[in-house]
């Protein structure tokens, strides 16, 4: 195996080449912004956009903050993200748990219906979507959008436990329920320890799309104040659009945070992926 | 109230299922049977419904006005796709397969080219948007070298705002591409690899025979997974174009019409109705439903 | 009182059926081993008295008492699992008390159960470790003592040594066996090893593809097999068999002829002439005697110190394999003739079932 893939001097120089010119398509836009974030002024960025800053402006961060007012959006786009992450990992874990260890008639129709979900985006049934929103009075409230994003992940999140519980011996339940345990005591203390992975991973995805997420706020929040920081960076953009190293600083204070936890935990986020592999 | 233990587990286990089953049930589920129900009405928004049976349906396809934009949008969808999946699969071919072998610092630009992924798909907008501005770094950067004269209106000119949006979607998700390629490219059997060598294949005919059929379910994969999300989904273009889908619709794609005809564009385009929008909804469904069945068969397949 | 009767149970996975048919009475108090192959249902048929499955047909009476429908912890039933099944974020403590907390026992009363247990299991020492800081026989006394700690009517073992090695096994064997005499009730022990069965059990049931080929004691199924499995199964090394054919019967006794025309004569009317049938004899009942009838080549010796085994090739063909003494001087190749301790050759017929004998 070794062999094959082994490469000679010239060979690692070629690709060494390639991987490098890749990298620096990746890195480009992300480069460019942090460097011109830091620019005292916009005439610099447009006079000398590689070049370096004559002054390291890292206040412009506070004033991007400041003025477009990130940290109402950071705030909103907080709340969303954690109370789904909550939401979709009780949820879809207790269904995930009774589809494989209670199953009753009519399981597999349930199943069938979640994974439905998972093939049929939330996006096509917008307007029905937005008639039921609507007329449960929860148009521009953040419950409101909370509750529609955490039903968006459920068809993953139920799909990746379910195939992760399946792979987990009954015997310890089995032991719990001849020891009398009631279901949900079975759940909360012997399942749940068991497919904690499987719950990272779900949490973990759950997170990223949910701070992401920039359509479902968009068609269900109208209130500036009640907008997540993908909202907001639109705002932001009306105002400062044309400030072209404010505009940057603005974009990284939003990519900062996932940046950084992606980087923290940047195996989690691929194995993430291969195993939600279905759904972005 | 003493409950013997299996009636108790009965009413737990409704307990268990109830709050994700409504959950879904009310905010995903009853919406997607509701795209039937709703596709029969005339609505704006706010004000009464009208029930209109099958009319949405019948401006859809027979009134010129949108039967031209439904055709637009649907071919400039199919570009969008056809240049997206190219590049993944050309792209992501070749930088998996030099993952794959022992370059140097691999892990590391493993980690590198996977950063754009958990990206916000706004944020990743703006940012490339301001690069390819008339007056921004790619330009500038084309300039100095001498590739071109004047700066190249990437999202301005009509001809290439949707190839400059499809690059933007590719930059984003390129690695989603790269990551399933090479998990399939590392998971062919070590013994089948040694057998293909020891019968004294070269290093490009034992790729050809043993590796490269591998990549056929992936690509397969990859192909599905794109259709469904760019056939449905046009945050890109929501976000940087509107919902006009400019210059002159020429980033229009079937996302942008969908919401357009539940949200309206700009003052001068199509009246409001989300009975058209759920009609849109309904066509573009069935269109992607093969590929959407595809992926279920493989995952109900996968679950076994 | 803890008896068991089980009547016309039968189960079935989807199109497969699993168990056909069971009946089966459980003396009370009575210490009883499934035994056979795997596949054989023994384990289905124990999950499905614990409740842990649920029957298709039929009805499990506990005492008398219907507990087909019953969850199991209703059943008054507690189970010994093979890989313990202890909780790995309890201490030991915890995990023998926890049946107990969950039938909200009060806080005294259970210490002192936990106690009394841990005391007659000696765990006294390990207490206060988790589960992955003991040893495997550790674990599996910690799980026997959570059986234990309910007080249940019956406990219920599904192949409690399978995961432990060899040495270990036969200490355990013996505890139990001592577990046994301390405790009063009645006990289900699913094996597929012979020796565990043979040496633990009152009663063993021999089953194979769902069904029940015999019940009885240890040394009657030894004894009086009812079918060529039963005989093949119980008795380490395996008992021998002989195709051969009526030849006559003559009073009381008969006489078979195998392949060779060789000629035994057995006593008992065994069949009808000139029937197929399959003669049966232990390796230990094969005696070496200049008059033996049987004569075999000898292929292979095996001397394990106490006991040898020398595998001859009779005229046909058949490979036995006869017991000796150790210090049996047969040799390789050399023909040894055989008979037939007495009483001890058994008949089956063609469809494997045994023959009266006299």
């Amino acid at each position: 195996m070794d062999r094959l893939f082994k490469l000679s001097k010239l060979e690692q120089a070629l690709v060494q080449l390639i991987l490098l010119a890749y990298t620096c398509v990746v890195l480009f836009p992300i480069g460019i912004a942090v460097l011109n974030s830091l620019k005292p002024n916009l005439g610099e960025v447009y006079k000398a956009p590689f070049g370096l800053p004559s002054v390291w402006s890292f206040n412009n961060y506070a004033t991007a903050w400041v003025g477009a007012n990130f940290q109402g959006f950071f705030v909103n786009s907080a709340i969303i993200s954690l109370a789904c992450v909550v939401i979709v990992t009780f949820c879809a874990s207790t269904i995930a748990f009774v589809l494989v260890r209670m199953p009753f008639r009519g399981s597999t129709l349930l199943f069938a219906a979640f994974l439905l979900g998972v093939v049929i985006p939330i996006r096509l049934t917008l307007a029905p979507l937005f008639v039921i929103v609507k007329s449960l009075g929860l148009l521009d409230s953040l419950l409101g959008v909370i509750l529609v994003q955490s039903a968006s992940m459920m068809p993953v999140a139920v799909f990746i436990l379910t195939s992760f519980l399946r792979a987990v011996p009954a015997e310890l339940e089995d032991a719990a329920r001849m020891d009398g345990a009631l279901p949900f005591q079975i759940y909360w203390r012997v399942v749940l320890p068991l497919i904690r992975p499987a719950l990272a991973t779900v949490a973990l995805l759950t997170f990223v799309q949910a701070w992401n997420e920039y359509f479902l706020p968009l068609i269900f929040l109208r209130t500036p104040a009640n907008y997540p920081i993908t909202l907001g960076m639109s705002q932001f953009r009306l105002q400062f659009d044309v400030q072209w190293h404010l505009m940057f600083a603005g974009i990284l204070i939003m990519l900062i945070p996932t940046i950084v936890a992606f980087l923290l935990a940047s195996r989690q986020f691929i194995e993430g992926l291969t195993q939600g592999g279905v759904k972005e | 109230m003493a409950l013997k233990y299996n009636q108790k587990a009965n009413l737990q286990r409704i307990a268990l299922l109830a709050p994700g089953v409504l959950l879904y049930g009310i905010f995903n589920f009853a919406p997607l049977l509701g795209l039937f129900w709703v596709s029969l009405v005339e609505w704006p928004g706010i004000g009464p419904m009208k029930f209109v049976g099958l009319d949405n349906f019948a401006t859809l396809f027979g009134n010129a006005f949108y039967r031209d934009q439904l055709i637009k949008a649907f071919a400039n969808n199919l570009i969008f796709f056809f240049i997206i999946i190219g590049s993944m699969l050309i792209l992501g071919t070749a930088i998996a397969l030099l993952l794959s072998f022992r370059s140097w610092g691999r892990n590391a630009y493993r980690i590198i080219f996977f950063l754009p992924y958990p990206l916000a798909g706004a944020a990743v907008a703006f940012l490339l948007e301001m690069v390819v501005r008339t007056r921004g770094p790619l330009n500038a950067m084309l300039k100095n070298f001498n590739i071109i004269e004047q700066p190249i209106a990437f999202l301005g000119d009509p001809n290439l705002a949707l190839a400059t949006l499809a690059s933007f979607y590719s930059w984003h998700r390129m690695s989603f591409a790269i990551i399933l390629i090479l998990s399939a490219i590392v998971g062919v059997r070590v013994h089948l690899i040694e057998a293909a060598m020891l019968d004294g294949a070269k290093r490009w005919a034992t790729l050809k025979a043993v590796v490269f059929p591998v990549l056929a379910p992936a690509f397969v994969l990859i192909t599905v997974i794109v259709m469904v999300d760019v056939f449905n989904n046009a945050d890109y273009t929501l976000i940087l174009m509107g919902p006009e889908g400019g210059p002159v619709r020429s980033t229009d794609i079937m996302g942008t019409f969908l919401f357009r005809s539940a949200f309206g564009g700009s003052a001068t385009s199509t009246s409001v109705n989300f009975g058209m929008a759920a009609a849109i909804g309904l066509f573009t469904a069935l269109l992607i439903l093969p590929a959407a069945l595809f992926l279920a068969l493989r995952n109900l397949r996968r679950k076994d | 009182m803890s008896s068991i009767s089980i009547r016309n149970l039968n189960k079935a996975y989807g199109k497969a059926r699993v168990l056909h048919d069971i009946n089966l009475e459980i003396a009370d108090n009575s210490f009883v081993v499934f035994v056979g192959p795997s596949g054989c249902g023994k384990s289905t048929l124990l999950r499905t008295i614990a409740g842990l499955e649920d029957k298709e047909t039929g009805q499990i009476f506990l005492d008398g008492r219907d507990i087909s429908d019953e969850a199991p912890v209703d059943r008054d039933v507690s189970m010994v699992f093979q890989s313990y099944a202890l909780y790995p974020q309890m201490t030991v403590r915890e995990n023998i008390a926890f049946p107990l907390s969950l039938a909200r026992m009060e806080k005294g009363e259970i210490a002192a159960k936990v106690k009394g247990v841990s005391e007659m299991l000696h765990l006294e020492e390990l207490l206060e470790r988790k589960p992955a800081n003991l040893s495997g026989g550790q674990r599996q006394r910690v799980a026997i003592g959570r059986a234990i700690v309910r007080d249940p009517k019956v406990f219920l073992f599904d192949e409690p040594l399978s995961n432990l090695d060899a040495e270990l096994r036969v200490e355990m064997r013996l505890q139990i066996a001592q577990l046994r005499r301390n405790l009063s009730a009645t006990f289900i022990y699913v094996t597929h090893d012979q020796v565990e069965a043979m040496t633990l059990a009152d009663t063993i049931v021999v089953l194979r593809l769902g069904r029940i080929e015999q019940v009885g004691s240890p040394m009657e199924l030894y004894h009086n097999p009812a079918n060529t499995f039963v005989a093949g199964f119980i008795g380490s090394p395996k008992m021998n068999f002989i195709p051969a054919r009526v030849k006559s019967i003559d009073g009381a006794t008969s006489a078979l002829a195998l392949a060779d025309n060789t000629e035994i004569v057995l006593p008992g009317r065994r069949s009808d002439v000139d029937q197929k049938v399959t003669l049966g004899v232990r390796p230990e009942h094969f005696v070496p005697a200049d008059d033996g009838v049987l004569r075999g080549v000898v292929r292979t010796v095996e001397n394990l110190g106490a006991v040898s085994y020398a595998y001859a090739a009779l005229a046909d063909g058949t490979l036995v394999t006869v017991a000796l003494p150790p210090e049996h001087g047969v040799r390789l190749d050399e023909t040894l003739p055989l008979s037939i301790a007495e009483g001890r050759g058994y008949v089956f017929d063609s469809d494997g079932k045994a023959l009266p004998r006299g």
